[in-house]
């Protein structure tokens, strides 16, 4: 979910091919919920292999990988690991939304509702540790790098952002940028033509990128105090927020009295299940690794055949072509230098 | 701050604006009393172009002030492209104004006009490359090398030795070898520190050599593995500069 900071950011509309040449860590949960969420049939059905294993994950990731390596763009996928304790409330609220969804769904499956079987099925999404492992080994068998975060994967991706290590974070939710990302990208796994939810209309999805500097400048706020707006406007960590308190609210507050510790005085009906300050700490100091190692390799053929056509059914000539787009892009991504190593 | 410019060939201008387009989406001219010039990167910043025209070029030039022209290189061509033989081109850009006018003198006098793009920024600075061969060419001759190349690659392999330069590529699909050697007629200059060779994209090299269409002359300068740079003189002392970065085989 992540906070909503919606209006406050300013959001640059750019080109993929602006991005050819850079590393950008994907929120690798993000991505594959979207995927779940968008490779569905008519009626909400998930795609599945002939076993009933689900398969839109595995699907999406292969083939909008493929087109990012395409467009030169070198990506790692950056997986969550264990959520931080007090992230548990948002979690319960979250299984809870699902399951009345997924109810819902039934309800419109039985009355031949099919449009809104789809609408309640895209909400029901949930991805299941096998789904993951299943991801991952189909990375592996890419030869695209992923990282296992500790904790929060948007904290580790900002990491490798901030390290240098990748040039932005991919995500739709903007809580790298609480983590301290200094570029966010959003859009990225989604960039195309996109039908409406519940319209049939289409509409151009470009990517967008995302200054943290720019949004600092433009907000005329520190790091810290923009963690501080974003707590109020409710995060993760307190998804209840303030009753009353939206993006320009809290800006102001901050703006009016310089942290969050001063404007809670003043704010006297605000609740938090956790201390605030903690909150603070889990996006200021989050915990992330520096174990982990970026190359990319010729994609596995055989072994890609082998679990996607045997094991899930896929098309065989998909794959095949597929497979022959990653190598081809994956040999220019390597090889193809930029003109910045000249400048100097 | 007003300029005008009128430059004698409007379709000379075309295919530089042609060529331009092929490679970046949005850039700045600057004009000043020295002349025009434009330097810009591509967006994946494998390329760079390097562009400069004195005022001796054009038949008439006034610019009191420096002045920059951000355009859209997309809409830029589109009207460009309208130009005919013996048409000139008049640039004008008068005081205060947002938008430049394009006008085409010929049979009739056409104006259009272009809105005009705020791009800041600072000016970039050129690749630094020690160019180990330089050798001046016939531009078409070279456009004919890259297209037999296409036949079988994707990209090109420039190799420069004492007595020739040569344009090799190679795949399963089969060879391809051009040499040019002073004998031939079309290698004017050859300047050898020591043998080099690098690879570079034909996608690149293709689009850069569509400004063969206003220089006979191209010099190329290269090193191993390093960037390569297409230079054109264009009239009245002018020159286009292409950089390249090279791709490099691990």
């Amino acid at each position: 979910m992540g906070v909503d900071l919606g209006d406050l950011v300013p959001k640059k509309v750019i080109e993929l091919g602006e991005l050819r040449g850079k590393v950008i860590a994907i929120d690798a949960y993000n991505a594959l919920y979207q995927f779940l969420a968008n490779i569905r049939q008519p009626d909400g059905t998930p795609l599945m292999d002939s076993r009933g294993n689900i398969t839109s994950h595995l699907s999406g990731l292969l083939y909008r990988t493929i087109n990012l390596l395409e467009t030169g763009i070198k990506p790692v996928y950056v997986f969550d690991g264990k959520p931080p304790e007090v992230k548990e409330l948002e979690i319960l609220r979250r299984i809870k939304l699902k399951e009345e969804a997924a109810k819902k769904y039934e309800e419109a499956l039985a009355r031949g509702d099919y449009e809104a079987a789809r609408k309640y099925a895209v909400r029901t999404s949930k991805l299941s540790t096998e789904m993951v492992n299943d991801a991952k080994k189909l990375l592996d068998l890419m030869g695209i790098p992923w990282v296992q975060a500790p904790s929060e994967g948007e904290a580790q991706a900002a990491y490798m952002v901030k390290r240098g290590d990748a040039w932005a974070a991919a995500s739709q939710d903007y809580d790298s940028l609480l983590f301290g990302a200094i570029r966010l990208i959003r859009n990225l796994t989604i960039t195309g033509r996109r039908k409406l939810p519940r319209k049939n209309v289409y509409v151009e999805v470009k990517p967008e990128l995302i200054e943290l500097e720019e949004v600092l400048r433009r907000l005329g706020i520190t790091h810290e105090q923009l963690v501080e707006v974003a707590i109020l406007i409710g995060t993760d960590y307190n998804p209840e927020g303030i009753k009353g308190v939206g993006p320009k609210t809290a800006l102001k507050l901050i703006k009016t009295y310089g942290s969050l510790e001063k404007a809670l005085k003043v704010v006297k009906e605000a609740k938090f299940p956790v201390d605030p300050m903690r909150i603070k700490e889990l996006f200021l100091k989050p915990s992330v690794t520096d174990r982990y190692q970026l190359t990319w390799e010729k994609p596995d053929a055989k072994g890609l055949m082998e679990f996607l056509c045997r094991e899930h059914d896929f098309s065989s000539e998909r794959v095949r072509r597929a497979i022959e787009r990653a190598s081809k892009s994956l040999r220019e991504i390597t090889t193809q230098s930029s003109l910045e190593a000249w400048f100097g | 701050m007003s300029l005008k410019m009128v430059f004698s060939d409007a379709r000379q201008w075309r295919y530089l604006v042609d060529t331009f387009s092929t490679l970046i989406d949005e850039a700045c001219f600057i004009v000043s009393p020295e002349g025009v010039k434009l330097r810009a990167l591509d967006p994946s910043r494998i390329a760079m172009i390097d562009f400069f025209l004195p005022p001796e070029a054009f038949e008439e030039f006034e610019c009191t002030e420096e002045t920059r022209l951000g355009v859209n290189f997309d809409d830029f061509k589109k009207i460009m492209r309208r130009g005919k033989s013996k048409d000139r081109l008049e640039l004008e850009l008068g005081e205060s104004d947002r938008r430049i006018k394009i006008r085409f003198l010929g049979r009739a006098i056409r104006t259009f006009s272009l809105g005009l793009l705020d791009l800041g920024g600072e000016e970039l600075p050129l690749p630094k490359v020690p160019f180990t061969v330089r050798a001046k060419v016939l531009s078409d001759t070279m456009k004919e090398a890259l297209k037999d190349a296409e036949i079988v690659s994707d990209y090109v392999r420039l190799e420069g030795s004492e007595d020739k330069l040569s344009v090799k590529a190679s795949s399963d699909r089969g060879n391809v070898e051009v040499d040019f050697t002073p004998e031939s007629g079309s290698l004017i200059e050859l300047e050898v520190k020591e043998p080099s060779s690098a690879s570079y994209s034909l996608d690149y090299l293709s689009d850069m050599m569509k400004a063969s269409a206003i220089s006979d002359i191209l010099t190329i300068e290269f090193a191993t593995n390093k960037p390569l740079a297409l230079t054109f003189d264009l009239p009245g002392g002018g020159r286009l500069t292409f950089f390249l970065a090279p791709r490099i085989e691990s």
